[in-house]
């Protein structure tokens, strides 16, 4: 396990910075995600950790070391790629243990590291196949028992689930999870699904266009989000914005125009008008099973409104709906995204 | 609504092509086995007089066929250069052979290296491979010619094996450097992190994983090599190198030819080239179509 710190980072290509001064301090053993919408810098960050890009500036320490001209494979560092990369050419164990062999580690500690991992990952009864004929589960799974083989003080994964369907993507998100208090190694998580992000990180760090937006535990993420974009970012279904215009309040005092986030589960449906409530229209209905999401066309609001509604009463398609927003249950966002107090 | 093709006209155009390509090698080895006088009458039956191997004995023992044996027949058709048949297919082999192995010991590493890396001048060295072949060989017949006199290989195997290896090699890295670009960067991304130097990565990786491709570039390198002519012709000396394209186009020149004989030798010349196919086409095909890469 190790530290992985990055101090004041930058990566260009040509004329494109993609990762714009970036300084980051992972501690040992923690798992640490890369969060963001594509083309954030994610991959290219996590790359740069691994020694597959060169850094165009900054200083990168694993373990305390500079590894700013460390070839890749000495760096102590371990990747499972998005597409698995395993050699066709050779078996579930050839594969796992070709960095051993590569170092001239004995056949002997080769196998036995190799079972290890097999154990670990329940790979046994495949060691002798070819990855053509494994399933992708199972290949995504000897593409980390590659990893685990290896011993790296810090795991990368770059988006290692998003060529899985949805079921086996949740499986291997519990296993990625066990592994991590198994292995005691400090992990970095590269995905552009939220739900990942908030359900494996010790830490999410959400990039937009090569910056840091936040980061944090997921919880405080998603509670106390730092401005629009990330409110927008993380929670399914996403937030609602509704802009609120500039107007005098009852003091007399003209507010900023500000932009009211709501999430779906904070909006409430009320029986009939209220003071503070909002008429719409129900334009779409989702059933989900344990909740009801209703889109609903409000008055003078350009984007449907998303409300979660968890209560009995069936509600339809072209009806119309009364909802309460209340600001206290949302974060008012400025002109420029930045959280204002309420 | 797709349209759905058809079959009859399916079978036209591979008729077609099989006779085009399949037709000369039936009719030369009809030719072979059935004797002259047979040939040249329009109208005796082709199988009057059954087949006999009599030109084929005569190629590779010098026993003459029994009708120019006979008075009045004119032994001058039955051509020496015959004879030198089964030497030059030998010849043809292994200068064929070399070319082969050369250009894939030359072009395999070129064409990973073009399709993998940056490094300065890659535009134009690639450049200049793919136009090389654009100079037309008569042009480039007499500098050749004075190239490897200056070095004592005219009339060598090496001299023809090097020139046949830089005639085929543009078409090596060419066709190679597309499917090691094909395979995904990933792959050798993982090999560099467990441990691979840029070689071990195409040792180890690249090629067995391009093996059938690599097959399949082997064999047009030596099919390239197996049929010029006029490098061969130029730089041959005498029938101890003298390739089999030499030998064909000797046997052919002479209007008073058997045409038993020539197409004996036309057959005969075949053979290898057939073997090799057989040999190498399938594995490299259903490899190719099966989709090694894909992991």
């Amino acid at each position: 396990m190790a530290s992985v710190e990055l101090e004041q980072v930058s990566k260009s290509f040509g004329k494109t910075e993609v990762i714009k001064d970036m300084s980051l301090a992972i501690k040992e053993r923690e798992l640490v995600v890369f969060v963001g919408p594509s083309g954030c810098g994610k991959s290219t960050l996590l790359r740069l950790i691994a020694g597959l890009e060169e850094m165009s500036a900054g200083t990168l320490r694993i373990g305390g070391k500079v590894m700013n001209q460390t070839p890749a494979a000495d760096r102590g560092v371990a990747m499972v790629f998005q597409s698995y990369a395993l050699y066709p050419h050779m078996t579930v164990a050839e594969n796992m243990g070709f960095a051993l062999k590569m170092i001239g580690t004995p056949k002997a500690e080769i196998d036995r590291k190799v079972a290890e991992a097999a154990e670990i990952l329940d790979l046994g009864d495949l060691l002798q196949r070819k990855p053509r004929q494994l399933s992708g589960g199972q290949r995504q799974r000897v593409a980390i028992g590659r990893a685990i083989v290896r011993k790296p003080d810090v795991f990368l994964f770059d988006e290692p689930l998003s060529n899985l369907d949805a079921e086996l993507r949740a499986r291997m998100r519990v296993e990625i999870a066990r592994l991590h208090k198994e292995l005691k190694t400090t992990m970095i998580y590269v995905t552009h699904d939220q739900v990942e992000a908030m359900t494996l990180a010790d830490r999410i760090v959400l990039l937009n266009k090569g910056r840091i937006e936040q980061q944090g535990a997921p919880l405080d993420l998603y509670e106390a989000p730092a401005n629009r974009f990330v409110a927008g970012f993380l929670g399914q279904p996403r937030m609602n914005f509704i802009a609120v215009a500039a107007v005098p309040d009852m003091s007399g005092v003209t507010r900023e125009a500000f932009t009211l986030g709501l999430r779906p589960d904070a909006i409430e449906i009320l029986d009939g008008p209220r003071p503070g409530a909002v008429p719409g229209r129900i334009i779409v209905v989702e059933q989900l099973g344990t909740s009801t999401l209703l889109h609903v066309q409000l008055a003078g609001v350009a984007d449907l409104v998303t409300v979660e509604w968890r209560g009995k009463a069936a509600h339809k398609a072209g009806g119309d709906v009364w909802l309460g927003l209340d600001p206290a249950k949302g974060h008012l966002f400025a002109a420029d995204g930045r959280r204002l107090a309420l | 609504m797709k349209r759905r093709h058809n079959p009859i006209l399916t079978f036209l155009f591979a008729g077609l092509i099989l006779l085009f390509t399949g037709g000369p090698v039936v009719l030369s080895l009809i030719g072979s086995v059935v004797p002259d006088r047979i040939l040249l009458n329009s109208d005796a039956g082709l199988f009057d007089e059954g087949i006999n191997f009599e030109t084929y004995r005569y190629v590779f023992t010098g026993e003459l066929p029994a009708a120019y044996l006979t008075e009045g027949a004119n032994r001058a058709m039955i051509s020496d250069a015959a004879r030198q048949v089964p030497r030059s297919l030998w010849n043809s082999t292994v200068v064929a052979f070399a070319a082969m192995v050369l250009n894939l010991l030359l072009g395999a590493p070129a064409a990973f290296l073009f399709a993998r890396y940056a490094f300065p001048g890659k535009k134009i060295s690639f450049l200049f491979l793919i136009l090389s072949p654009l100079v037309p060989t008569v042009a480039l017949v007499t500098p050749i010619y004075m190239s490897l006199q200056a070095v004592g290989l005219v009339g060598t195997q090496l001299g023809i094996i090097l020139v046949h290896t830089a005639k085929a090699l543009p078409f090596t890295v060419l066709i190679l450097s597309v499917f090691f670009r094909k395979m995904p960067a990933e792959l050798f991304e993982a090999a560099m992190l467990d441990h691979c130097s840029r070689f071990q990565a195409f040792t180890r990786i690249a090629v067995p994983l391009a093996l059938p491709s690599i097959g399949a570039t082997g064999l047009f390198a030596f099919m390239l090599s197996y049929s010029e002519y006029m490098f061969s012709m130029v730089l041959s000396g005498d029938a101890e190198t003298r390739p089999v394209s030499v030998v064909m186009a000797a046997l052919a020149r002479n209007t008073d030819v058997s045409w038993s004989l020539l197409n004996t030798g036309i057959f005969i010349a075949i053979v290898p080239t057939l073997l090799l196919v057989a040999l190498i086409w399938r594995f490299a095909v259903e490899d190719l179509l099966g989709g090694s890469v894909k992991g």
